[in-house]
């Protein structure tokens, strides 16, 4: 079996000590270096959404164009679907499918239709495979209304929908979107996000960075938490969020008379206006299973429960708590 | 490779066509040669002088049939250069780096666009021309020329990638416009560097374009092809050949290092 063979059942994208400095400056300016990405690591296996969270100046977007073959880091190895990206580009740019920037790398003056055929050929299709294949992926997008217009006249949310189209015009294995959302209004959003969802279902291996925690939390299997260039947390997001700590919150509405001193479990108690008691319980993992109890404590004590809400912690705190540096 | 090289060539003739700068581009240059056909026509002139200058005994032939090779190299450096800056300002260059076809196979269908066009442009125009001031026995040099600049478009497009990649490289899109004042002063295509100094002579003669001119209006004016012009033709493609690919090879590692796929910002 050959070592390609072997990566190829093990991850579909393999990012190991990646170092990538930037040199600024020039001949009438000081010459500096600015560190991009500093050891990062992470693996992406087979038929898995993959989230790359950070803020900005984190390195996801370096870290992409180094995956994606547009880019060489200074230190480390980068394997995609088996195959080395430094050292095999082409071999790697055959099985992956990549959008940079939603709204670029668009032929305006060409239509829809044609600008995927244009792509798909360079990417090894026959002309009539990638003019079928071309119709087909615009009318999944909702494009198909649209294939024989010139994209210089497509709004913003069309230009993404193409965008994903032309990734995805070879049927590659492997696919890498750098902000795919970012720019589009909620509705543009939502269908893209459904797209990321839908390959991933397909079991596609895709590789997304994005700002939006909650995007992240809702397409991803697994996410990796990037700040000054290192990977901080990684896993999925449960897991993510359980390695830091955080709480579930348990909020019960309730009305009857109840000291908090009877309830030493409970972290807060307010009352409101009309006499109602908003009970606040933290707990460290889901309180499905506890509910029912504590439902049955609290009517024991002849309270009558109005409502039950359970907040999860959200990927947003461990986030904020990775970046910022605080403890697991 | 054949198929994305169709595909290239098909898509880059769409969008100048439906920019609508192509038939401009076409009129503006017929118009020039006509100016100068014009204008050469009407003012009178040392054809002796000339003659013992250059060999030729008519300097509006000889400068009908020096044009299109100016517009053809200028052309073929603004066409490869602006070109890869557009694409870079565009997020294209990045796409089409992350498809499996080589972006030289994008770069060659560039260039036989603009053989294309070139052609086009010396069937519609300078022929005409020629053979309005010529008379009819020029009409069969006309297929012997078109052949030997068909085989010159070789070193002009290797020296338009020299150009686009030093200017890539450099950063800079003046770099164009100072190549276009060196081939129109010192190539021969619209003036006689016979008046220059031997070693300005020499330095031209490196230039393709310096050969080119003088062996398409051997042809075309005096009937003459020498076998052994080609010879020049084929050590100067060669050289830029040789340049042109170690020079792409580091821009391409440069870009790649550097991740400045928009290599000429605005």
């Amino acid at each position: 079996m050959s070592q390609g063979a072997f990566t190829r059942m093990e991850v579909a994208i393999s990012a190991r000590g990646l170092v990538k400095n930037y040199r600024e400056g020039g001949l009438l300016r000081r010459r500096t270096e600015v560190r991009a990405l500093d050891g990062l690591s992470f693996e992406v296996g087979y038929g898995k959404v993959f989230a790359l969270l950070g803020p900005n100046g984190a390195g996801k977007t370096t870290t992409v164009r180094i995956i994606s073959t547009l880019l060489l880091p200074d230190e480390g190895e980068v394997t995609v679907a088996g195959f080395n990206a430094l050292r095999s580009p082409r071999k790697v740019r055959e099985r992956i499918g990549v959008v940079l920037d939603p709204d670029k790398g668009h032929f305006l003056r060409l239509t829809a239709l044609e600008n995927l055929t244009f792509y798909g050929t360079l990417q090894g299709l026959s002309r009539s495979e990638a003019r079928s294949r071309a119709s087909a992926l615009l009318g999944e997008m909702g494009l198909n209304g649209s294939e024989n217009r010139m994209v210089e006249g497509f709004s913003k949310g069309m230009r993404a929908r193409l965008a994903i189209c032309r990734a995805l015009i070879h049927d590659p294995e492997v696919l890498i979107f750098d902000e795919p959302t970012s720019g589009l209004d909620p509705i543009s959003a939502r269908e893209v996000r459904a797209k990321l969802r839908e390959l991933g279902r397909e079991g596609k291996s895709v590789l997304v960075t994005t700002h939006n925690l909650w995007e992240a939390e809702s397409v991803s299997d697994e996410v990796a938490v990037v700040n000054r260039g290192k990977v901080v947390a990684a896993g999925p997001p449960q897991e993510v969020k359980r390695a830091f700590g955080l709480k579930w919150y348990v909020e019960l509405e309730v009305e009857g008379r109840l000291r908090p001193e009877e309830l030493p479990w409970m972290a807060e108690v307010a009352v409101s206006e009309r006499g109602i008691l908003t009970l606040k319980i933290a707990v460290d993992a889901d309180p499905a299973e506890l509910i029912p109890a504590i439902v049955s404590e609290l009517r024991s004590r002849s309270l009558t429960v109005h409502s039950v809400t359970v907040r999860e912690p959200t990927l947003e705190e461990a986030f904020v708590r990775a970046v910022s540096g605080a403890g697991r | 490779m054949l198929r994305a090289l169709a595909v290239v060539i098909e898509a880059d003739l769409k969008t100048l066509l439906r920019t609508g700068e192509l038939p401009l581009m076409l009129l503006m240059l017929g118009s020039f040669q006509f100016l100068f056909f014009a204008i050469g026509s009407v003012l009178r002139k040392e054809e002796q002088l000339f003659f013992q200058l250059t060999g030729y005994g008519d300097s509006v032939l000889y400068q009908i049939a020096g044009m299109p090779i100016l517009f053809l190299s200028i052309g073929m450096s603004w066409a490869i250069g602006q070109f890869v800056i557009e694409l870079g300002r565009g997020g294209k260059l990045e796409q089409l780096q992350t498809t499996a076809t080589d972006f030289r196979v994008v770069i060659a269908g560039r260039f036989i666009v603009m053989a294309i066009m070139s052609l086009l442009y010396y069937l519609a125009i300078t022929v005409p021309f020629i053979q309005i001031r010529a008379g009819p026995e020029v009409l069969s040099h006309f297929l012997p020329a078109l052949l030997v600049l068909m085989l010159g478009f070789v070193p002009i497009f290797l020296f338009a990638v020299v150009v686009s990649v030093v200017m890539l490289l450099a950063r800079t899109e003046a770099l164009i416009d100072l190549v276009s004042s060196i081939v129109y002063t010192f190539t021969g295509v619209a003036y006689p560097i016979t008046v220059f100094p031997a070693v300005v002579q020499t330095l031209a003669s490196l230039l393709p374009q310096t050969i080119l001119a003088e062996t398409v209006r051997n042809i075309v004016l005096l009937g003459v092809l020498e076998p052994a012009r080609l010879i020049p033709f084929i050590a100067v493609a060669l050289g830029y050949g040789v340049f042109s690919y170690l020079l792409y090879s580091k821009l391409e590692y440069s870009v790649r290092r550097g991740g400045r796929y928009e290599v000429v910002t605005e």
